[in-house]
């Protein structure tokens, strides 16, 4: 099946990945792919941005935290950046916000992660 | 002189709630001139019939001048001279008393010679002969002759003056235990014959209707009876008698009083007197069973009832026992058996004892007739002087006896009063928001117990419910088994403000308001009645609802969850009442007329990927029409989603759709999601906030908490071939959280 992969961009040690308008559990999927070939590849400092997402489902959640964990296997940080306030909510409601630092802007998770010694 | 007091009369503050019937005496006697006619009172002891005539004839006295006011009260132990002397002085000196208008004469101990002497200088000398008459007779020992001139005073002075008379004449029925009863001939009967000859209007008064329906044909007059006070009458005199008396009262405690002694003020009275003089408040059961029973064993209840009573014989106890345990009566031949005594001898006492109205036949059967104090003073009697059991004893089986009943008289008044309030409560069910937290009293408790919590303000809860309009709503007694305790309301109403089929619900609830929390035993009764009343309405969906006041027992309410039941304690209850309260004091009135700016909108979904897209852009645009900001949409439009999706995942038809209907009304916008196939997946895995630790669970599980969080009110209801659920988002909370 030819699947479109999810976009992403590496900033030094960072990379940023960007979720689509929909996170359910093909674009969960797809999320997860993409992250799987970052972690592999030896990245350690991910954010993920969610200016583009409307909608989030709760499988997208399930699937975002099987990543949260695989990041914390391979002792790697993770930050989220850009969630609207009702998906921000929804963070919260299932409490992945006690798990992963939250920023308003992908440039204020980038200028975080950077001077994260983590 | 209306203020002065001519026959011994209590202060005003002891004469409770007798005005009808005074009014309706007064009026008797002054307008029944023309077509005399009498009435007889009748009513157990001390139940206020003698206060009632001497007050009517103070007003009588006071108040009009075209009528003579006579009372004569009937004493036990008089020879017929003495009852003649008696009657006749009375009746002169009342009589002069009120045309002279000098009510000194009622009171004043004048002799018959007196009387004479007096009579002599006055217009009234008419009534001098009446004197001579009784003297005559008296000098030659006529009694007949004696008792008819005495009895025929009134008949011959109106006869003489014609102005009209009106007898008072106090327990008489005590007549039928004096020398008047005498000889077969029967002297009664010759005052009946007289009374009733229609002369003269009277009021005459006894403990007993017996007479009349022996002696007179009962419709030749009119017999009234005179029971205690009601309860509420008893407990305002009672509380009069507390402040009075400086004593710190449970009024819950004095409403048992009042049903123990019937209301009866004579008791109320001493009762209350032998707590101020034992310094005794009345807070309690026990605090009232403690002065009770010492003012039954050795107090003026006691004392009174051992004066009139005077029960000596065992064998009479014995037989009052018997029938006080029986509590339809027996039969003579029952009693015969059960008593060791010649049938005669049972019949004498059978006899004597209807004669103290302590026992009355009928129909074949003798059955107790006395009220519940001297019940327990007759059974205090037999287990002393019968059984020889000690004083203390007794006193302590009475008081056993009397502090179950009246802990069930409390529970049963407070059953009365809470099965009131929720059909009010329920009648003003209309759609408001509340808490859902006062329907689950599990998470209640563990949320508030030992907070102080009244008022809705008290319950800071997000997850709310939306209350249906109740349209009706009754007492369920019909189903309801006399030996369960819980009481069931049914409660008739609809959702969201559609009058049709898919909003139409009904509410039943179960009340246990005994002091006892909702056990095991009564969630089961209670699910038995609602299978009873089940197959009267199959077609609405039931919310089952149990409100025990004393709270629940750990197994209730595991069962109750179970079954998926509301659940709601007295605090609970109080502080719904108070949202209700608030909501209708500060809501504007709903507008039904609203229905016409209701809006429907539906959508069939093919079960396929990404279709609650197409769902969740309809309901975006419904939603930017009403007004509703970006966030509010966007949780409604995850909730939609998760709902969509969870439709689909449990419709089993091959090619299957998923109904969607979105209602747009005045204050909220309701979604109904319908599959056509099995149960919506409605078990809520994490019931934690934290389901990131449960990874290991199903992908699926958080949906439903999701939904539920995000909307005010979420509910599942089982249709014919599917499952259909309804989510509502309240626009006007959403309204009133931006302003803030």
């Amino acid at each position: 099946m030819n699947r479109k992969s999810t976009s992403f961009k590496e900033l030094g040690e960072c990379v940023i990945i960007y979720t689509d308008n929909y996170l359910n559990d093909i674009e969960g999927e797809e999320l997860e792919s993409t992250c799987d070939a970052l972690l592999n590849k030896g990245e350690k400092k991910v954010i993920i941005d969610f200016a583009n997402t409307e909608l989030i489902n709760s499988i997208g959640i399930s699937i975002l935290i099987g990543i949260m964990e695989k990041i914390k296997d391979k002792e790697g940080t993770l930050f989220f950046s850009g969630l609207k306030k009702a998906n921000h909510n929804i963070f919260d409601i299932l409490g992945l916000t006690k798990y992963v630092p939250i920023f308003p802007t992908e440039d204020e998770a980038v200028k975080n992660m950077m001077t994260n010694n983590l | 002189m209306d203020n002065k007091i001519i026959l011994d009369i209590s202060h005003d503050n002891e004469f409770f709630n007798r005005s009808s019937e005074m009014e309706e005496f007064y009026q008797h006697a002054i307008s029944s001139i023309k077509h005399p006619y009498g009435i007889y009172l009748v009513g157990g002891k001390w139940i206020g019939k003698t206060e009632l005539l001497k007050r009517v004839y103070h007003k009588l006295f006071c108040g009009q001048n075209n009528v003579v006011p006579i009372y004569y009260e009937f004493k036990a132990d008089y020879t017929i001279e003495d009852f003649a002397d008696d009657y006749l002085r009375g009746f002169i000196k009342q009589y002069f008393a009120f045309l002279t208008k000098n009510p000194s004469i009622v009171t004043e101990n004048i002799s018959l010679n007196k009387l004479e002497h007096l009579l002599a200088d006055t217009e009234l000398a008419g009534l001098s002969r009446l004197l001579v008459l009784h003297r005559e007779a008296r000098k030659h020992g006529d009694r007949m002759a004696i008792f008819k001139n005495a009895i025929g005073a009134p008949y011959h002075t109106i006869a003489y003056y014609n102005t009209p008379i009106f007898l008072m004449l106090d327990d008489f029925d005590i007549t039928e235990n004096t020398c008047l009863a005498d000889g077969k001939n029967g002297i009664i009967k010759e005052y009946l014959k007289t009374l009733l000859s229609g002369a003269i209007s009277f009021l005459i008064t006894g403990y007993t209707t017996r007479l009349f329906q022996r002696e007179i044909h009962p419709n030749s007059i009119k017999i009234m009876k005179l029971s205690g006070l009601n309860e509420e009458f008893s407990v305002e005199f009672m509380e009069a008698l507390s402040k009075k008396y400086n004593i710190i009262c449970d009024k819950e405690v004095l409403a048992v009083a009042a049903r123990q002694v019937g209301g009866n003020p004579a008791y109320i009275q001493s009762i209350m007197a032998a707590a101020r003089n034992q310094g005794r408040n009345l807070e309690t059961l026990k605090d009232l069973m403690d002065v009770y029973i010492e003012e039954l064993a050795d107090g003026s209840i006691g004392f009174s009832l051992h004066s009139i009573l005077l029960i000596k014989r065992l064998n009479a106890l014995r037989l009052l026992h018997i029938c006080i345990g029986s509590q339809n009566g027996i039969s003579e031949e029952e009693m015969i058996e059960q008593m060791p005594l010649g049938n005669e001898e049972i019949r004498e006492t059978i006899s004597g004892l209807c004669r103290l109205s302590l026992l009355e036949t009928s129909g074949g059967l003798i059955k107790w007739a006395g009220d519940k104090v001297t019940e327990d003073y007759i059974c205090c009697l037999y287990e002393t002087e019968v059984k020889g059991k000690s004083r203390d004893e007794a006193k302590i089986s009475i008081v056993r006896k009397r502090l179950k009943e009246g802990f069930y008289i409390q529970g049963v008044k407070i059953k009365e009063k809470i099965k009131e309030d929720m059909l009010e409560l329920l009648k003003r069910f209309n759609g408001q928001a509340v808490s859902k937290i006062l329907f689950r009293n599990q998470d209640f408790l563990y949320k508030y117990s030992g907070k102080i919590c009244e008022k809705g303000s008290d319950i800071k809860e997000d997850d709310k419910i939306f209350l249906p309009q109740i349209i009706g709503c009754f007492d369920n007694a019909k189903h309801e088994r006399k030996d369960k305790d819980i009481s069931i309301v049914v409660a008739y109403g609809f959702n969201n403000s559609r009058y049709d089929d898919e909003n139409e619900v009904i509410w039943v609830a179960g009340v246990k308001e005994l002091p006892s929390a909702v056990h095991a035993g009564d969630v089961e009764s209670f699910i038995r009645q609602l299978n009873i009343i089940a197959r009267d309405i199959k077609a609405a969906p039931v919310i089952r609802w149990m409100i025990g006041r004393e709270g629940f027992t750990g197994e209730a309410l595991k069962r109750l969850g179970a079954e998926g039941m509301y659940t709601t304690d007295a605090t609970q209850l109080r502080i719904l009442k108070n949202l209700i309260e608030d909501s209708n004091n500060t809501d504007k009135p709903r507008d039904i007329r609203g229905l016409a700016s209701l809006k429907e909108f539906e959508i069939i979904l093919p079960v396929s990927a990404k279709a609650e897209l197409v769902a969740a852009k309809a309901v975006e645009e419904i939603g930017r029409n009403v007004g509703l900001d970006d966030d509010t949409i966007t949780q409604i439009k995850t909730a939609l989603v998760e709902a969509c999706i969870n439709a689909f995942e449990h419709s089993r038809v091959k090619n299957g759709k998923v109904y969607c209907k979105f209602i747009v009304g005045d204050d909220r916008l309701s979604l109904h999601i319908q599959n056509e196939g099995k149960d919506f997946d409605v078990t809520l895995q994490h019931e934690t906030d934290d389901l990131v630790k449960h990874r290991g669970s199903a992908k699926r599980g958080r949906g439903i908490l999701l939904m539920k969080q995000l909307m005010d009110e979420v509910r599942f209801e089982k249709m014919k071939g599917g499952t259909k659920l309804i989510m509502v988002k309240y626009i006007k909370k959403i309204v009133e959280g931006k302003n803030e």
